[in-house]
């Protein structure tokens, strides 16, 4: 009767110190894919062209006007014609370099390594089993509809995986919008479209690398969490 | 030539906020950690003092001693400290710290002693500047002297934000609205004038 209770509680043990070690996580392997292309500003450069032609038409108006009314006519339309033309052109300019400057980042790659470099310091290796964590970039760039005020939003999800058991999944979202923003996150960086686009789009290429060391930031904090006992 | 003349006649006409940035290196003093923003960015000034707002109004000697008038200058001062103060910490992601007491100067030493002193990175002083209404010579008087009061009005200052770093005590950031206000309740439009700061560099990468 000992004997017997004794291999059952060896049994036990042993079942117990099996399930153990294939609930330690002792290394990740980590990828990146983005759902989406990044967001784009809208180019509301085209709106300023409305004026053009009333400008335009005051101008010739002017010139057919009692003496009177002529100065103002010529005036103003000299004003709103060309003047509608050039705003259109500096518009067009500074958008095409945000565009261009987002064009230039390379936003999964980015998260990948900070993850990697992140999880060598903060996740040493340890005996347990490997884990794969999956983060989709469900989205990112510049939103907004006005143009003084745009902003760089980034929203992923992880989700952390033994062998085929989905183990944690989280939201991480920067956003302008309060409801969207995750609780851990600071303000999206926002500011005027002209803003973003000095010194060839520097804002947009300085926001993105610390969105992306950011973001990993988040990633491997959780991870540590789910990783204590 | 031509558009830089179109944008200053623009200004002129409509006033605006006017933001100045600096383009030397800017210095943290309360943490040590990697930066992935420019060495100027004023974002890596991430925790700030707001100083009390210093506000200028013009009115009779008489009227601005009343004791009401003292109050509701008081009252001003802390609402718009604490706006400013609110918008730098939930828009810009700022550690803030409302502040009472008084800098003996705003030289570069008074500042950095100051900012040490607080344990901060920067320090935020905000000035804002009321005028009296125009009376009806004033207006007379504008249309003979062919606008230039008018402009004068349009383009003078009436809300400075500026932003010094403690280390060495200088100024690295300011923006300033246009046009003169003449009501002491106006509503202060903050995103015009703090909308194109640059962000705190946040807690998670400050560690």
């Amino acid at each position: 009767m000992k004997i017997m209770t004794t291999a059952i509680l060896c049994l036990i043990l042993s079942t117990g110190t099996q399930a153990g070690a294939q609930g330690v996580v002792g290394s990740y392997e980590f990828t990146v894919r983005a759902a989406n292309l990044a967001e784009l500003p809208k180019d509301t450069s085209g709106e300023f062209l409305e004026f053009f032609a009333p400008g335009m038409a005051f101008g010739v108006l002017g010139l057919a006007a009692p003496p009177m009314y002529a100065s103002g006519l010529v005036v103003g339309g000299l004003l709103l014609g060309p003047g509608a033309l050039i705003i259109s052109g500096i518009e067009h300019g500074i958008w095409q370099r945000v565009v261009q400057a987002l064009g230039s980042i390379e936003f999964e790659r980015d998260i990948l390594l900070a993850l990697q470099r992140r999880a060598a310091s903060r996740l040493p290796l340890r005996e347990g089993t490997k884990a794969r964590v999956e983060l989709v970039i469900n989205g990112y760039g510049i939103v907004g509809e006005r143009q003084d005020r745009v902003c760089f939003i980034a929203d992923a999800e992880f989700r952390l995986l033994t062998g085929e058991q989905e183990s944690l999944r989280r939201r991480i979202s920067i956003s302008d919008a309060d409801s969207k923003a995750s609780p851990d996150s600071p303000p999206a960086q926002c500011a005027s479209i002209g803003r973003f686009a000095e010194h060839d789009g520097q804002l947009v290429r300085e926001t993105a690398a610390e969105y992306s060391e950011l973001l990993a930031a988040l990633v491997i904090e959780q991870l540590d969490d789910a990783r204590k006992p | 030539m031509t558009r830089l003349a179109a944008l200053l006649a623009l200004m002129v006409l409509f006033g605006c906020a006017r933001e100045w940035r600096t383009s030397e290196p800017v210095q943290p003093t309360t943490y040590v950690a990697q930066s992935y923003r420019a060495v100027s960015s004023v974002g890596r000034l991430s925790r700030l003092a707001v100083m009390p707002v210093r506000l200028n109004a013009e009115a009779d000697a008489e009227q601005l001693a009343l004791p009401e008038s003292i109050a509701q200058r008081q009252r001003l001062a802390r609402e718009l400290q604490a706006s400013v103060s609110a918008y730098l910490a939930n828009q810009k992601g700022y550690e803030t710290l409302n502040v009472d007491m008084t800098l003996p100067s705003i030289e570069a030493s008074a500042i950095s002693a100051a900012g040490q002193r607080l344990n901060v990175d920067g320090i935020v002083l905000v000035e804002r500047w009321i005028v009296q209404p125009w009376s009806t010579a004033k207006g007379i008087l504008n249309v003979f002297t062919l606008n230039i009061p008018l402009y004068r009005a349009l383009s003078a200052v009436n809300l400075r934000i500026s932003i010094h770093e403690t280390m060495s005590g200088r100024l690295v950031w300011q923006s300033e609205s246009k046009g003169e206000e003449s009501d002491l309740n106006a509503k202060i439009d903050l995103p015009r004038v703090l909308g194109d700061l640059d962000n705190a560099v946040p807690a998670q990468l400050r560690r």
